[in-house]
């Protein structure tokens, strides 16, 4: 087995310690492949230890050239297992609206061999680009972007983008997008202001579609 | 300095000894800037603060009276750059003290009290019908910051004094107050008034003279805090003189300091006022103090002499003929000769005239007929005013001199007080315009060389000012109706005009030219048409405190280049507040040791070698003395001087931190062949060569050094040079990259929020790839369930971020299991860099993770912090 070398350009670690996690320590070794069986090099596999409330980093690595990863000192306990790799395509399953509850986990005990995973990851979802702008000025603005899925709303997640947006969707997923920013009303896909006609959107794997937004600033509110 | 140089600072030391008057030309022994050479630039603040602590201050004025018939107004000024609040306390004539109420006046704002009113408010029914001294008691880092005067008038009728403050000097025992009397007609009378403004009993001598200087003199002694009245008439008639005028003299062996006279005459029959000035003798005076022109003769200046045919402004009746005249008296007992010229002007023209030299017999006193001097062609007949100049032989105050214009009927004229002082800068009381009333001010050069004047009214509570500037000749005056300045909307040196409704306000005057030592006389008439009276007023001159000090002490000089120094002391009139005075001191540079360090003409230093010396000045300021006068002080200001080394460049300016066998080169001058480099924090030399313009070293930057701005600087000879900034890049804060927020996998209800953030370098344009720890604090779970959470610090699990800086932070409870719904806790989350002793925090996360919403520094999920928002320390 392939150990990475820690000084490895890109190389990301980080591994706390877990307070009230197990204290003795294991490893998790294993390969990223993608819908077709290929390696994914320059994933990011995240292990998200249960029962653990965060205010930190996760214990995270990058891939190396062959799709391999290799996590040590990790204290043993039962870890969600996530990869991602947004400039391809695949986002971060660490969101429920991306996994669809549907990701790997994975008991780890110190006494045993090093845990050796295969992680998959695709079908590669749908990518949303665009500008978002004021629709009196054309001036760019920076907004919230709001994803649901239609056919389970508790499914969602909001993210900040810059004004030339870039959005992955789950593929071949209905979601209702809300796009928002402060001093404007918010913009749905389909329809801003008639709610029966919003629609959701849908795109395939790997698909890309291209959709400025332009958000009408809001009415000013009366003063007091 | 060359031995001519030396020998005539020797002389001058010993002439300044010994009290002899000498003129100033060659005192000097740079007596002209080099070419090429400019004054110093300070880059110092001026006026800067004070460096005088504030305390308990009083000025004194020694009459008023509530007596029936006459009115008394204090009249106040506040000089200074902060409010003043003075609290005037009226003696009775017995020096029984009555406090009145405190006011308070902001600063440049002129205000009056009305002291029937004041006594009326205080509720003392001895003040009423009574008469005695004030005392304007303050707290202030300086006397002079209040400007003080009684205006003491007798109401429907044209007699008005202005009598200013003063201070007491308990230090001075001889001397006295020198004076004229004046009887102009039958019936007119009028006091001298004595005041004992210290606690100490005084025995006095008075003495009236005869024209020809004959003495009847009588003794008696004023208690403590006592004011004293004499009639006049009943003074000249019990010495059995039968003229209309001679000399008049109170003189102490003893507290002389303490002792002040008013001198006042009126008749109420003709309509008659006249304020008979008296001046101080003080034995020790010496001309060097009080020659402000600097010609070697002690001159007195009346600046605004009324001449035969009155100027039309100040509205007497048509065909108002004045017949002004001087009264001039010799106070001792040697022959002097004193020399008039009269400065003239008209409504067309102005001119100068000479007025003849008097011989002056021992205690004589001497009428100068100005109206004959003006039918005899002397003085143009349609000349409406002159400014009087008197030169004398002798010393200060041997002579006194006292000016007036009155038609025949003594009903209407005006006065002009004789004085010798020329200073830097007046301020003035106040002054009015209404329908009755119009001021007139004269500022003139009394110097031997022009100047730039500047006359400023101050208005609307000292918020506002106008302000005229005006080159002046020697003898030159710049004339200023105030009235006109409003009706006619002249706009001032900034295009300002002053407002149509304006009628009070203050004043002053300045010289621009000399800010140490001016020149500067001034003169004011306020006209009341009312009864068509003319009251003349004076302002205040300006002096410095005796603590002159150089701007920098010890000035820094850098080799082969030059650094500026002057001269600096507290304004009395602002409060302390320090002043540039370089000029008063020009030409008067020396250095000790000019192989280490020359000086200009303007006191510009040049660094010859790495070394220290000293280097020194002298010059002549207006000081202020506790009478609230000017005199002329001299002061010789000395301070140290360190030639340093100097270097002018350093290459490169910027390295990593880590970085090993950094070559640096550092160009300059003065190094010497064993200079030492000071590094900063984290620095280790491992080679070094340097000449005495060049080092090079050779350094590694350690773990432990400052990222930022450092100081690298050389010692060479125990001298410092000056530093210069080397910047040392690394690891410097942190920046939101992306912020997403969504239930957890795994989670319905529970969210989780990813934030990606960039470690990025002091220098922004570099990245790195940094080991990183988390300096976490935990609190308030209120969840039912127990908690674990995760901890990552430098000492246990450094972690490293992807090459560019790149690495995801997550707050999460990462499950639905935890109640009730949105219960969580609260976090502190320093990121530190590892690979630094100490660990620096690169950002610091304060928020909450509830299981339904979380906050990072003030931002409530599902808002987001917006990507490139810097995450403070």
């Amino acid at each position: 087995m392939k150990i990475i070398s820690a000084t490895c350009g890109l190389l990301i670690t980080f591994l706390p310690c877990l307070a009230g996690f197990g204290q003795q320590q294991g490893k998790i070794e294993g390969v990223v492949r993608n819908e077709q069986g290929i390696a994914v090099a320059g994933a990011t596999v995240k292990a998200q230890p249960e029962g653990v409330v965060l205010s930190s980093a996760v214990p995270q690595i990058e891939t190396d050239a062959g799709g391999r990863f290799e996590m040590d000192h990790l204290p043993s306990g039962t870890y969600k297992i996530f990869a991602m790799k947004e400039s391809a395509g695949y986002p971060d399953t660490s969101f429920a609206f991306y996994s669809n509850q549907r990701f790997p986990k994975l008991v780890l005990r110190s006494d045993a061999q090093p845990a050796e995973i295969v992680l998959r990851i695709g079908p590669p979802g749908g990518i949303m680009t665009g500008i978002v702008s004021d629709a009196v000025t054309g001036r760019p603005v920076a907004a919230s972007f709001i994803l649901r899925r239609v056919s389970d709303s508790r499914l969602w997640i909001s993210m900040a983008q810059r004004s030339d947006y870039r959005v992955l969707l789950p593929p071949d997923v209905e979601v209702a997008v809300e796009v928002s920013a402060d001093g404007y009303s918010a913009w749905h896909y389909g329809d801003s202001v008639d709610r029966m006609h919003r629609r959701p959107i849908r795109l395939r794997p790997g698909e890309e579609k291209k959709l400025n937004v332009s958000l009408q600033p809001s009415a000013t509110k009366a003063g007091n | 300095m060359s031995f001519l140089c030396l020998l005539s600072r020797v002389l001058l030391s010993l002439i300044a000894m010994v009290n002899i008057g000498l003129a100033w030309s060659g005192a000097n022994c740079q007596s002209t800037p080099p070419p090429g050479s400019h004054p110093p630039v300070p880059n110092k603040i001026f006026p800067g603060p004070s460096p005088l602590p504030p305390i308990q201050q009083q000025q004194f004025i020694s009459y008023w009276t509530s007596e029936t018939g006459w009115m008394s107004e204090l009249q106040l000024r506040n000089n200074g750059p902060q409010d003043l609040t003075v609290t005037p306390v009226l003696r009775l004539s017995d020096g029984t003290e009555t406090p009145l109420s405190a006011i308070t006046i902001k600063s440049e704002e002129a205000a009056s009290v009305d002291l029937d009113q004041a006594i009326s408010a205080s509720g003392v029914p001895n003040l009423v019908g009574a008469y005695g001294s004030a005392v304007l008691r303050y707290t202030s880092p300086t006397q002079a910051t209040l400007y003080a005067a009684m205006m003491v008038s007798k109401p429907g009728h044209p007699i008005m004094f202005h009598i200013d403050a003063t201070g007491d000097d308990e230090s001075r025992q001889g001397g006295g107050r020198e004076g004229i009397w004046w009887l102009p007609n039958k019936n007119a009378d009028g006091y001298l008034v004595e005041t004992n403004l210290g606690p100490n009993p005084i025995p006095l001598v008075l003495s009236v003279y005869d024209p020809s200087g004959r003495e009847s003199r009588q003794m008696h002694s004023i208690l403590g805090h006592q004011t004293l009245r004499f009639s006049i008439r009943s003074l000249v008639s019990a010495a059995g003189f039968t003229g209309s005028y001679g000399g008049i003299k109170v003189a102490a062996v003893a507290h002389a300091g303490s002792l002040d006279t008013v001198h006042f005459l009126y008749d109420e029959g003709a309509g008659f006022s006249a304020l008979m000035k008296m001046f101080d003798y003080d034995p020790q005076a010496t001309l060097t103090a009080r020659d402000y022109a600097r010609t070697g003769s002690w001159t007195v200046r009346a600046p605004m002499l009324a001449l035969s045919v009155p100027d039309p402004a100040l509205a007497f009746p048509s065909g108002t003929e004045l017949e002004p005249l001087l009264m001039i008296r010799n106070t001792t007992a040697k022959t002097i000769t004193a020399t008039l010229r009269f400065t003239w002007r008209s409504a067309t023209a102005t001119g100068k005239a000479a007025g003849g030299s008097l011989q002056l017999a021992p205690f004589q006193t001497q009428e100068v007929d100005v109206a004959a001097l003006q039918k005899a062609g002397t003085i143009p007949l349609d000349a409406n005013w002159a400014l009087v100049t008197l030169t004398t032989n002798s010393l200060p105050d041997e002579v006194v001199a006292v000016a007036a214009s009155y038609d025949s009927t003594l009903r209407y004229g005006a006065q002009t007080p004789f004085s010798d002082q020329l200073t830097f800068r007046w301020e003035g009381g106040m002054w009015q315009y209404d329908a009755f009333h119009d001021s007139i001010i004269a500022a003139g050069n009394g110097g031997t060389r022009p100047i730039r004047a500047r006359f400023t009214i101050f208005y609307d509570q000292g918020t506002k000012r106008y302000d005229l500037e005006q080159p002046l000749l020697p003898d030159e005056e710049m004339w200023i109706d105030v009235g006109q300045l409003i009706q006619q909307q002249s706009p001032d040196k900034n295009g300002r005009t002053l407002p149509l409704n304006l009628t009070t306000g203050s004043y002053e005057i300045a010289d621009l030219s000399h800010k140490g030592a001016g020149t500067v006389f001034e003169g004011k008439v306020i006209y009341d048409k009312t009864y068509g009276h003319v009251a003349y007023g004076c302002a205040a001159c300006c002096g410095y405190a005796l603590t002159t000090t150089l701007w920098y002490d010890p000035l820094g000089i850098p080799d082969g280049s030059g650094a500026y120094q002057g001269v600096q002391v507290p304004d009395m009139c602002q409060g302390g507040a320090l002043a540039d005075v370089s000029d008063s001191f020009y030409g008067n540079w020396s250095v000790q040791n000019t192989g280490i360090a020359t000086a200009d003409y303007y006191g510009t230093h040049t660094g010859v070698s790495v070394g220290s010396t000293t280097s020194s000045t002298s010059g002549y300021i207006n000081s202020n003395d506790s009478h609230i006068h000017c005199p002329l002080v001299h002061k010789t200001p000395s301070g140290d001087d360190n030639t340093s080394p100097q270097i002018t460049s350093i290459s490169p300016t910027t390295a990593m931190i880590g970085s090993n066998s950094k070559q640096i080169t550092i160009n300059g001058a003065g190094f010497g062949t064993s200079p030492t480099v000071n590094l900063p924090t984290g620095f280790t030399k491992s080679a070094q060569t340097a000449s005495d313009t060049q080092i090079q070293i050779t350094v590694n930057i350690g773990f432990t050094a400052i990222i930022g701005n450092n100081s690298i600087s050389v010692t060479a000879n125990g001298l410092p040079s000056n530093s210069v900034s080397f910047q040392v890049d690394g690891p410097y804060h942190l920046v939101v990259v992306s912020d997403v927020t969504g239930p957890c996998s795994g989670c319905v209800t529970t969210v989780q929020r990813t934030v990606e953030y960039q470690v990025q370098d002091f220098n922004p344009s570099t990245v790195g790839q940094w080991t990183l720890g988390e300096s976490i604090a935990f609190n308030g779970w209120n969840c039912q369930q127990t908690e674990s959470h995760a901890t990552n610090n430098c000492s246990s699990n450094p972690s490293t971020t992807g090459a560019s800086g790149l690495f995801f932070d997550t707050w999460s409870i990462n499950s639905d299991a935890y109640t009730p719904t949105g219960c969580g806790f609260n976090t502190t989350d320093h990121w530190q860099w590892c690979g630094h002793s100490p660990n620096p925090t690169l950002g610091t996360l304060t928020g909450y993770v509830h299981t339904d919403h979380i906050s990072i520094n003030g931002t409530v999920s599902p808002s987001q912090m917006t990507p490139g928002t810097v995450v403070p320390f």
